[in-house]
């Protein structure tokens, strides 16, 4: 049963080789799957937003209403490939959230499936997002 | 007894009050986290001359739930834990953000825990004893998927 993919870009200070990627990967499932919804939260410097403005929107995880703004859609099993381009500044934010909220279970149980794309490791990544992203991530090839 | 602390110095002098009639009873002080304040942690002298007042005084912490959680939770007018299980008063399904119901679960399993820690259930248990249950089965444990 295919899986709807959520990809998390994290993004190392400063952008460089990732802005590339993040921008290759949305427009890679873009032309493959002809619809991809992408996240830009970027805070400080929007830049997926610059380049393929139809397909993505800035995000947010600042407050509350945010993370529900994100977070309510990326969890929908719907078929369309999702990117979150997570800035560092958001780094902290956004992973402690997923933990709180018990994302990757959710994820597991309605079908779909996160997969990071970040070198190194970025600091307080929870270690059972990392497990199940670097299970998926074995079997992604992009 | 359970006294329910809030965050201002009018309610930490009831605990001295409180003292004088609580001889040979279980005292639980529960610190209630409505917003971010502290309890005084902040200033240790202040914080240990309330809470270090009352020998063999055990404390209790309620974290502080996420303030859209918890109005959601008023709106819904569920119990938590059909908020969590994303179930609506007669038990029809509901549509509440995955976000908020992550929050209620996060913050349910924190208070149990709380409940576990300091043994609630031996304090409140019927004269006639229950049979023991497994240890690793606690109420903190118990708030899982349930949806």
């Amino acid at each position: 049963m295919p899986q709807t993919p959520v990809y998390i870009i994290c993004s190392p200070p400063p952008a460089g080789r990732q802005d590339a990627d993040r921008r290759l990967l949305s427009e890679f499932l873009l032309l493959k799957n002809g619809d991809v919804a992408s996240f830009d939260i970027n805070l400080k410097e929007p830049s997926l937003l610059e380049y393929l403005p139809k397909i993505t929107e800035t995000a947010d995880v600042i407050d509350t209403f945010g993370k529900m703004q994100l977070m309510d859609r990326v969890i929908v099993d719907d078929g369309i490939a999702k990117v979150i381009d997570l800035g560092f500044h958001a780094f902290d934010e956004f992973f402690k959230m997923t933990e709180e909220i018990g994302f990757t279970k959710e994820a597991a149980r309605r079908s779909v499936a996160p997969v990071s794309c970040s070198w190194p490791i970025p600091t307080g990544f929870p270690r059972a997002l990392f497990r199940c992203c670097s299970s998926r991530s074995r079997r992604a090839r992009w | 007894m359970f006294h329910i602390l809030g965050p201002s110095i009018a309610s930490l002098d009831e605990i001295a009050e409180t003292a004088n009639f609580m001889q040979g009873a279980k005292y639980f002080l529960v610190k209630n986290f409505i917003n971010d304040t502290q309890f005084f942690q902040w200033d240790q002298a202040t914080y240990n001359s309330y809470f270090h007042r009352i020998k063999d005084a055990t404390e209790l912490t309620i974290p502080k739930l996420n303030e859209m959680a918890y109005e959601q939770v008023e709106v819904a007018s569920v119990p938590f834990l059909k908020f969590v299980a994303n179930k609506g008063v007669q038990d029809e399904a509901a549509n509440y953000s995955f976000v908020l119901r992550g929050y209620v679960r996060h913050w349910l399993a924190n208070v149990w825990s709380e409940f576990d820690r300091i043994k609630l259930t031996i304090w409140s248990a019927p004269a006639k004893p229950a049979p023991a249950a497994p240890a690793k089965n606690n109420c903190a444990q118990r708030v899982i998927w349930l949806d």
